[in-house]
């Protein structure tokens, strides 16, 4: 049996003269569980595309490694591009939910998952766990393929085996879908495998929705790769496909099926590492401007890091000159910001341009005033002044107004 | 002035001459005692302390029997209670108990509506509050907000829900309901005689996944059922759930002095037969107690119904109350309308509703004092139901039935023994009908794989499995079949209607301001919404301006008008399979399966004070096609010739005007579900053939009972046209049918002797 096994893997060596593909070293196939050399179905086929099965007592699953070097370029990133933002992030001392803080390199997890539906629900299982990982020589990616719907315990079981940690998921949407699927099937084996660990975050969908949303039709992550990280996608099998040809598979087993799907999990995990890259250089660069830096101060506003989010704000409104929309609420958001940080007067500055400009947020800058001249100056007839022209600019006199008015008034009174 | 109370309008009532021949017969239900049993030993003490700070020092003996089988011995209950005898301590106690003991025990409730969750969950939390304990429930629908949804998952002792969100939100995604399934000890499905007919071949399908999914954890809970007074509680229980039942039967609660009056219209046409219309003599006697400021229900049988009674009663006492202190209660408002119609019921801000059989269910309105059906409600169950609403707590109470000419009431009110004395209907429920059956075994292969050798509760699946497998809906692997594909099934199986997409109704008045004001069945639509039909709602009249049956959308527009509409459906029915036949010497019997095929082909415009015809229009509407089962009798030529062609036809069209109003009665269930169709040449046979067939695909059992049940229908039948005062047969008995003569009434009769001797004759044999 032992025999026939490693006859099996050397055919490939012995009778393959196909070239091995630049960039891609390949590494030996991870041989199946001893105790139970089963034949699989296409065994051959399956190490071809460097995968092979892996037993539990019966069942198996199917394990596909390939190995990427660190110079290898996906789009217009190369991998070990990581190792120099990493060092960036070192110098940041701000509060960023990118920010790797205490980790190296080699925690990040970059996974994705492949579904026999796009529901949630018990009866769509994942069939493919695919994961990048840094390792000290190159870059690993491993996938976990489910052979058919009966070997989950098997799937589970290596998974969690083999992956050492869960702790730092890089995911594009896991923390909605993948993530709460994974939980999901890990129930119906539960008393079969490992225990699921817990798990950290970066989920770069809610990334990319910050930074790109303004300019991109849609945050599919096709579309961010072909827009933003410049890597276009060769003879592609498209994800909607994948429940089709995964069902196609089970009925004929042959992984030509599936291969496809394969590709398209690994191109995904790729783009995971250059889109992190991508991200954290505009996040951490002083490079970017306009709109985008804006939308990166906000990023930091909403995290209550106010000086770089004032940062950020006055960088965005000196490096246009056009005047849109986002610059009215860039100088608004600003306006706040200052007052947070207690520049006061700066804050003024900021709301009574607002107010010039007439625009929806007019009428709370225009208390925004009210309230600096009634609190700070101590001056009530100033801040009655603006609080008038909010009733104008808001239509109606809403209560709140009405409340601050009848103070203000009263204030007047007294110091006449 | 002062205004008069109950007690003094029913004296008048019985000392008003003008209304003695109307009054057909007043039946007075006395007082009952309440019967009482002390607490039980092993009831908690915390439990105990609780109830007595509500003044309860003592069980009513069904609440008692309760706490002892479902509680103590472990077994499956139903109790049979009429209306507020504290049916929910007889599952609250036995639950609460459990918990107390062990605080990781959970209890999973289901509840016909949502509204009845909201009730509950409110009382049982008050309740929870007088102990002091640390127990949490909640109700689990649509409503509920997305952040405390997990808390519910995790930590929720009590679930409070409905079959819907069970079955498309709770079972597909167990996983996530761990901690429920894993410790399951009570099931509680309240309002059992609810779960009939089509929606109850359902819910015994999602109890069937239910179970299942209970045992996959581990858990093997104890059902605890109530149910409103029917023939076979025990019966539906077992076949809703497939377990075993212990009947509670011995209610203690305590009854106020009833009055039950059988009120029939004047006759305005003798030789016709035909009375006044029971809507307007509704609307006189519902305005004479709401003038005094009695709180009153008058119950309709359709929407329609409702909303006339509903105007005239508004217009009525404008001037004394408000309009707004009479409201409309039914399907297809808004649930956040009907929660504001019903606090206003308990607190006394509205003093009449008008309503269909939606308030016949527990919801809490509080106290009524009089309640009016408009018509016989069709089920000797419901009837009893609604006369609950008077007279909650042990006042004396006025109920009045006022008939329609309808055969059905004509005979209920001139035999009111034959209400007062009959036990009231069998509900029934067909949980393997085919296309039902089929549809919650993919939800189950989502939810968990299949096993070889594993059955459906009982139910041999295995060629099912086999055929959704060769659909490519299963994966059959292994020893196990798995759910392959990217649908959800329960998404597309509703478990309310036959038809899956529900036609909204969309208000267009203001072009500013369109909203949804409602919903509707797909099937009804088809003759509620056409173009051009008036639509009413909350008494206001609408008229749609388009039906959009692609998208299934009705556009309507406020309007006044005199007139309502009324539409046809054109039925053609085809047998595809006999299934059984007995034949006798002059006719046959037979069940099978058919397809019909219904087009709504006209409507008619009909003014609404003397209901005369002033118009109509055509509906273009696409043929709905349905597959389904049937009954028929039909007769060979030699009978025809025998008979008479001509009379043969009338004495047909006579049984079958008689079998649509008595065959619902007896197999429980409504008008609409079971059609009875007459044909002189049917199409598989060419022989005159009457059809009664299931209105849901695949059937639920109805047809298959009138079958099994034909001579005590004909039976019926007989009688109720005999009681009938006309002369030579009228709406009330064979019918108004154009095509009808003057013998019709006495023809019908004799064919139905004919049927019925022959009947009798072969159950002898």
């Amino acid at each position: 049996m032992k025999l026939k096994n490693k006859l099996h893997r050397m055919k490939h060596h012995l009778g393959d003269n196909k070239s091995v593909q630049s960039e891609m070293e390949e590494k030996e196939i991870v041989s199946a569980d001893h105790h139970h050399n089963k034949d699989i179905p296409f065994a051959k086929e399956w190490e071809d595309l460097n995968a092979a099965s892996r037993f539990l007592e019966d069942q198996y699953m199917i394990k596909r490694e390939v190995v990427y070097p660190f110079d290898h370029l996906h789009g217009k990133y190369k991998l070990q591009e990581l190792f120099n933002v990493w060092e960036e992030w070192k110098n940041e001392t701000a509060f960023h939910p990118l920010h790797p803080n205490e980790r190296s390199p080699e925690d990040l997890l970059f996974f994705d998952t492949e579904t026999t539906g796009l529901n949630s629900g018990t009866g769509n299982m994942i069939f493919l766990l695919g994961g990048a990982q840094f390792t000290e020589e190159h870059v690993q990616v491993n996938q976990f393929f489910l052979p058919g719907p009966e070997a989950e315990v098997a799937l589970y079981h290596h998974f969690l085996k083999d992956t050492a940690s869960t702790q730092n998921l890089v995911t594009y949407n896991g923390k909605a879908f993948d993530w709460p699927q994974l939980k999901t099937r890990h129930t119906f084996v539960r008393n079969e495998v490992p225990k699921l660990p817990s798990y950290g975050h970066f989920d770069l969908l809610h990334a990319a929705r910050r930074l790109f949303k303004h300019r991109l039709s849609s945050c599919k992550l096709s579309v961010v790769e072909k827009e933003i990280l410049q890597f276009e996608r060769i003879d592609d099998t498209p994800g909607y496909l994948a429940p089709m040809l995964y069902f196609d598979f089970l009925n004929e087993k042959h992984p030509e099926y599936i291969k496809g799907v394969l590709t398209h999990n690994e191109w995904d995990v790729l783009s995971l590492i250059t889109l992190y890259i991508d991200l954290s250089k505009r996040v951490l660069s002083k490079r970017s401007c306009g709109r985008e830096t804006y939308e990166i101060g906000r990023w930091y506003a909403h995290c209550k890091e106010w000086n770089k989010a004032r940062w950020c704000f006055e960088k965005a409104l000196n490096t246009t000159i056009e005047r849109r929309k986002w610059q009215e609420e860039c100088m608004f958001a600003l306006g706040f910001v200052y007052k947070k940080l207690n520049q006061e007067k700066e804050a003024v500055e900021c709301f009574l341009q607002i107010l010039e400009n007439n625009s929806a947020n007019s009428a709370t800058a225009a208390i925004e005033i009210a309230k600096f001249y009634e609190h700070r100056e101590k001056n009530p007839e100033k801040a009655l002044h603006f609080v008038h022209k909010a009733v104008k600019m808001n239509g109606n006199v809403t209560p709140e107004l009405n409340k601050r008015m009848k103070r203000l008034q009263n204030k007047e009174e007294i110091r006449k | 002035m002062r205004k008069k109370s109950l007690e003094e309008l029913i004296d008048w009532m019985k000392k008003e001459t003008t209304l003695h021949d109307k009054i057909e017969y007043w039946h007075t239900l006395e007082e009952k005692e309440a019967k009482t049993v002390s607490f039980p030993s092993s009831l908690d003490k915390r439990i105990g302390r609780a109830l007595e700070n509500r003044n309860i020092t003592s069980l009513y003996t069904h609440q008692h029997t309760a706490f002892e089988k479902s509680g103590v011995e472990q077994k499956h209950t139903v109790s049979v209670t009429p209306t507020a005898s504290g049916k929910t301590l007889s599952y609250n106690l036995p639950v609460l108990q459990s918990i107390l003991n062990d605080k990781e025990s959970r209890a999973l409730y289901l509840f016909p509506t949502k509204a009845l969750a909201q009730d509950q969950k409110s009382e049982i939390n008050e309740f929870i509050d007088e102990m002091e304990v640390d127990i949490k429930s909640y109700t689990y629908d649509g409503d509920t907000a997305p952040n405390i949804r997990q808390v519910i998952r995790k930590a929720g002792h009590v679930v409070i829900t409905n079959p819907d969100m069970l079955h498309s939100a709770i079972l597909p995604h167990h996983t996530k309901w761990v901690s429920l399934f894993e410790n399951l000890k009570y099931i509680i499905i309240d309002e059992l005689h609810t779960y009939r007919g089509v929606f109850g071949s359902h819910v015994a399908n999602v109890v069937r996944r239910l179970k299942r999914i209970a045992n996959f954890y581990g858990s093997s809970p104890v059902f605890i059922c109530t149910s409103a007074t029917i023939a076979n509680p025990k019966e539906l229980a077992e076949t809703l759930t497939g377990e075993s039942f212990y009947l509670i039967d011995n209610n203690g609660a305590p009854r106020g002095k009833k009055h039950f009056v059988f009120y029939n219209p004047p006759i305005v046409n003798e030789a016709m037969n035909i009375r006044k219309g029971a809507t307007s003599e509704v609307n006189k006697l519902a305005s004479l107690f709401l003038k005094e400021k009695i709180q009153t229900i008058v119950f309709a049988r359709s929407r329609v119904r409702v909303e006339v009674i509903l105007s005239h009663l508004q217009e009525l006492v404008k001037k004394d109350l408000g309009p707004k202190s009479i409201q409309g209660y039914r399907g297809g408002y808004l649930p956040k309308q009907r929660r504001a119609i019903e606090k206003g019921l308990r607190n006394g801000d509205i003093m009449g509703v008008v309503s269909t059989n939606a308030l016949e269910l527990g919801v809490d309105i509080g106290q009524l004092q009089v309640c009016i059906m408009t018509g016989y409600p069709g089920s000797v169950a419901s009837a009893w139901q609604q006369a609950g609403r008077a007279g909650r707590r042990q006042d004396e109470s006025l109920i009045l039935l006022v008939a329609s000419s309808a055969p059905v009431d004509q005979y209920m009110i001139q035999q009111p023994e034959f209400f007062l004395d009959q036990t009231p209907e069998s509900a029934r429920i067909h949980p393997d009908n085919l296309i039902i059956l089929v549809d919650h075994i993919k939800c189950a292969a989502f939810e968990l794989p299949f096993q070889e050798g594993e059955t459906f509760n009982g139910v041999e699946i295995e060629e099912v499995l086999e055929y959704l497998t060769e659909e490519q809906v299963l994966h059959h692997r292994g020893h196990k079949w798995y759910w392959m594909n990217d649908g959800f099934p329960a998404h597309g199986v509703s478990l309310r209607s036959a038809s899956q997409e529900n036609v909204v109704i969309i208000d267009q008045t203001d072009v500013a301001n369109v909203k949804v004001i409602g919903e509707m069945d797909r099937f009804s639509a088809m003759t509620l919404l056409h173009d051009k039909a008036i639509y009413l709602h909350q008494g206001v009249q609408y008229q749609v301006e388009e039906l959009d049956w692609e998208e299934k959308k009705a556009y309507v527009k406020e309007v006044q008008v005199e007139y309502f509409t009324d539409a046809n459906l054109a039925v053609e029915l085809k047998v595809l399979e006999e299934d059984k036949r007995t034949e006798y010497p002059s006719f046959e019997t037979a069940f099978g399966d058919v397809m019909v095929n219904a087009k709504a082909t006209i409507f008619k415009k009909i003014k609404m004070t003397t209901f005369e015809n002033i118009g109509s229009g055509s509906i273009h509407l696409p043929e709905e096609e349905l597959h389904t089962n049937a009954c028929w009798i039909s007769f060979p030529d030699q009978t025809v010739s025998k008979f008479g062609k001509e009379p043969l036809e009338q004495a047909l069209i006579g049984i079958a005007n008689v079998l649509r109003h008595v065959a619902p009665i007896h197999v429980m269930c409504d008008q609409s579900d079971l059609h009875v169709v007459p044909q002189m040449k049917a199409t598989h046979s060419e022989k005159p053939t009457i059809f009664l067939y299931d209105r849901y695909p695949g059937g639920v059992g109805l047809s298959s009972a009138v079958y099994n049940n034909f001579l005590e229908l004909l039976q019926n039948g007989k009688k109720l046209i005999r009681s009938c005062p006309c002369t030579t047969g009228c709406p009330s008995c064979v019918g108004s049918d154009l095509n009808l003569g003057e013998e019709a009434k006495w023809l019908t009769l004799r064919l139905m002797r004919l049927l019925e001797e022959e009947h009798q004759f072969e159950a002898e044999k």
